[in-house]
């Protein structure tokens, strides 16, 4: 029996050995950064060789898909800046990003401002897109007095809660709303058809559940009607039965608020069931802006004429030059510019531009220069900053920049065309209301998700 | 109304996927006592290989089953011999269900879902099969599904037979359920307790791998996908009766059309709740769970 134990232990002892080697040959373990030292903060006079700044994006769980888009923009950003000359004011220093894993999880995301400002000693942390992640992480930043960028979270509570050292570069959950009612209205009087009834299919989590209630309260101020309020516990396994109901209920309008492994789900168990309400589906986003979403789905047919929110600009590549430029570079690269993309680069370049202001590491001087930052951005006076295609980065007394607009969007022919706000519309496109009921043929005229079609520049 | 009635057939189409799944968590805990807790990655491993056969090599999950299940099947049987046993065996003087086996399941699950996401990544990955484009439509379209659902739930009553069969009908049925009743006495009478065991964990987790070809049809594979399943899973053997192959499957209906008919009646998050309150009921009033004996 000794003899044995000796082997099984040797043999674990392999095992683990083995999955150790794994994970040091992939490169992929968790926290990586440059081997760049503390940065601190730097004394008066002396520039440091390298900044550090803190991420943490859903590199794992139900929204991994999503943070590691956020993350790749990022880097992105961070490679043209440092091949720009890093932070000038700080004689060239060049960013080196530490990443973190939220997990997608709310607890883990503090945990990681944590490690990131008493460990990493980062003078600024970036984070966290889930709001649930986001709201406890910009908590701990603003115990720790560090300066905390949220990107890609539209909870309330992240720049409700009193915090001073919270910025919020994209909108809110209300403000997410807001755009889609305007869109609705701008369809209704466009296209002269009258919205009555409504149905609301979210996730049961802090982002769906926001979204559903301020969707509500708008659609009531709207005279709508609500039909269906069905929260969905996820992740799902199935869908058929909720899709039953509302099709049994026939609203004229769904909104639906999913991550992507449930807006899946939702989209196949609509297309499977031939059903369609008569003015559309319209997201906030979530899932449905995902790139997994639209490879994932069963029918490329599901996501067609579906309205999203798109938190950028989509019609930038027709407007900026250099958003052009770098889509084609990216497309080299086997890299799509979406949103999430376009999240994460503004993010490390709003962060750049702070440091870049306040020419020191010192998180007093940074924190001084975002509440200061002001970034326009237009066709005539582009910033590379805004990727995003807000017309301006300007924070309010609550540290949210109140000129984060998205672009309501219309999957026509497979191409996200950009219709709302008027002023980001795509060439000579309108919305398609009533949808058609043209299920069987509707994938035959579909580019592939990422094209342009006719809309090709 | 008519709604409601539709739900039913949807509700046992998706309990049929449930049961299947809970099939091999049953098995094993039925003869090890080990509650597996890494099933739920277990069961992602096994999309992921179907995934990789049918994407670089055109093969159906279906078909696919002929290699993957066997792979299954000795993976297992190796996490039982060199991870489980010794654990047993250290703990064996003391206590009949080690707590260091489970808080090792709980680990390794951690572990297969991390080697997973660093080789394939955290995208969800689907495939388009025949199966899985076929839609079956009834009621004015009221009532739809998919082929490959319903092939989930004829599969899920081959694997219960299938298991069943080994299990009460061969000579390798008779001497794991005699380790199951009592190892010590089948130790005694000349049986392998450990090889016993090591075959009845292959064969779960080979039972989760012919659920997973199914799966992969009309859901994904991501890491993070045994998830969704892992405590539904426990939920629906300890209903069905531990150890039990057609209280697994049973138990998997009832959550299943409570799960659909609720959402009719109520919200599915209503629903949901409802299906775990059922289980407390069934547990309260038969402890040993619908077919589980004393």
């Amino acid at each position: 029996m000794k003899k044995y134990r000796f082997k099984t232990r040797l043999i674990v002892a392999f095992l683990i050995a083995l999955l150790a080697a794994v994970t040091a040959l992939s490169g992929c373990s968790g926290g990586d950064s440059g081997d760049s030292g503390d940065a601190g903060d730097t004394p008066a006079g002396e520039n440091p060789a390298e900044v550090e700044l803190g991420f943490i994006w859903p590199e794992t769980g139900g929204s991994s898909a999503i943070g590691l888009e956020h993350k790749i923009g990022a880097q992105k950003a961070i490679d043209e800046i440092n091949a720009n000359g890093g932070v000038k004011s700080m004689g060239g220093a060049k960013l080196v990003p530490v990443w973190k894993d939220s997990e997608s999880t709310a607890d883990v995301g503090a945990t990681k401002v944590e490690e990131l400002v008493t460990v990493d000693n980062v003078p600024i942390v970036i984070g966290c897109y889930n709001s649930v992640v986001t709201l406890p992480a910009a908590e701990r930043a603003n115990a720790l007095q560090t300066p905390f960028l949220s990107m890609g979270a539209v909870g309330m509570g992240i720049t409700n809660s009193g915090f001073e050292w919270v910025f919020r570069i994209n909108n809110t959950a209300e403000y997410d709303v807001v755009e889609l009612i305007k869109g609705l209205q701008l369809a209704e009087e466009e296209k002269g058809v009258e919205i009555k009834t409504y149905a609301v299919i979210y996730e049961n989590t802090d982002w769906g559940a926001d979204n559903a209630e301020y969707f509500k309260k708008y659609a009531e101020e709207e005279g709508w009607e609500c039909v269906v309020d069905e929260p969905v516990t996820t992740p799902a396994t199935d869908l058929s039965s909720q899709v039953a109901k509302i099709k049994a209920a026939n609203p004229d309008v769904v909104n639906a608020s999913f991550y992507t492994n449930d807006a899946i789900l939702f989209a196949d168990a609509c297309f499977n069931s031939d059903y369609q309400p008569p003015y559309g589906f319209w997201s906030s986003g979530g899932g449905m802006q995902a790139q997994d979403f639209f490879t994932g789905v069963q029918d490329p047919g599901s996501y067609e004429y579906m309205f999203v929110q798109e938190d950028w600009g989509v019609a930038g590549p027709y407007l900026y030059d250099w958003i052009k430029e770098l889509k084609d570079q990216l497309a080299t690269e086997g890299i799509t510019l979406n949103s999430y993309f376009a999240q994460g680069w503004t993010a490390a370049y709003v962060a750049y531009e702070a440091l870049e202001a306040a020419g020191t590491t010192d998180k007093e001087a940074i924190r001084t220069a975002l509440r200061d930052l002001d970034i326009e951005n237009s066709v005539d006076n582009p910033s590379r900053v805004v990727l995003t295609g807000y017309p301006r980065i300007k924070f309010d007394e609550q540290g949210q920049n109140t000129y984060s607009t998205g672009t309501i969007c219309q999957y026509q022919e497979g191409v996200a065309v950009g219709l709302s706000p008027v002023s980001n519309r795509f060439p000579d496109a309108e919305f398609i209301i009533p949808i058609p009921n043209d299920f069987a043929s509707r994938a035959g005229n579909m580019v592939e998700w990422g094209e342009l079609g006719k809309w090709e520049i | 109304m008519e709604n409601t009635l539709l739900a039913i057939p949807q509700g046992i189409i998706l309990g049929g996927a449930y049961g299947a799944i809970a099939l091999g968590l049953s098995v094993i805990f039925g003869v090890t006592r080990v509650i597996n807790f890494a099933q739920g990655s277990m069961l992602m491993a096994s999309c992921f290989l179907y995934y990789v056969l049918y994407e670089n090599y055109g093969i159906d999950p279906y078909i696919g089953i002929i290699a993957v299940a066997p792979i299954m099947f000795l993976f297992g049987y190796a996490v039982q011999k060199f991870l489980v046993k010794p654990l047993i065996i250290r703990e064996r003087a003391s206590v009949i269900e080690p707590t260091s086996v489970m808080m090792m399941t709980i680990g390794f699950d951690f572990a297969l879902m991390y080697l997973f996401m660093m080789i394939f990544g955290a995208s969800y990955r689907t495939i388009k099969t025949t199966a899985s484009g076929i839609v079956v439509k009834t009621a004015d379209g009221m009532f739809t599904t998919t082929l490959s659902r319903i092939i989930a739930l004829i599969a899920g009553l081959v694997l219960a037979f299938a298991l069943w069969f080994i299990f009460n009908k061969t000579e390798l049925g008779t001497k794991i359920r005699a380790v199951a009743q009592n190892r010590t006495a089948a130790g005694l009478c000349g049986v392998d307790v450990f090889k016993s065991y090591s075959i009845a964990f292959g064969l779960g987790v080979a039972a989760l791998a012919v659920s997973g070809a199914c799966l992969l049809q009309f859901l994904y594979a991501q890491p993070n996908m045994g998830t969704m399943f892992g405590v539904k899973s426990f939920m629906i053997v300890v209903l069905g009766g531990l150890g039990s192959i057609p209280g697994a499957l049973i138990g998997g209906v009832i959550f299943g059309v409570v799960e659909t008919v609720g959402a009719q009646l109520i919200t599915g998050t209503a629903a949901t709740m409802l299906s775990f309150v059922l289980f407390i009921i069934v547990l309260v009033v038969k402890p040993t769970g619908l077919f589980g004996k004393k």
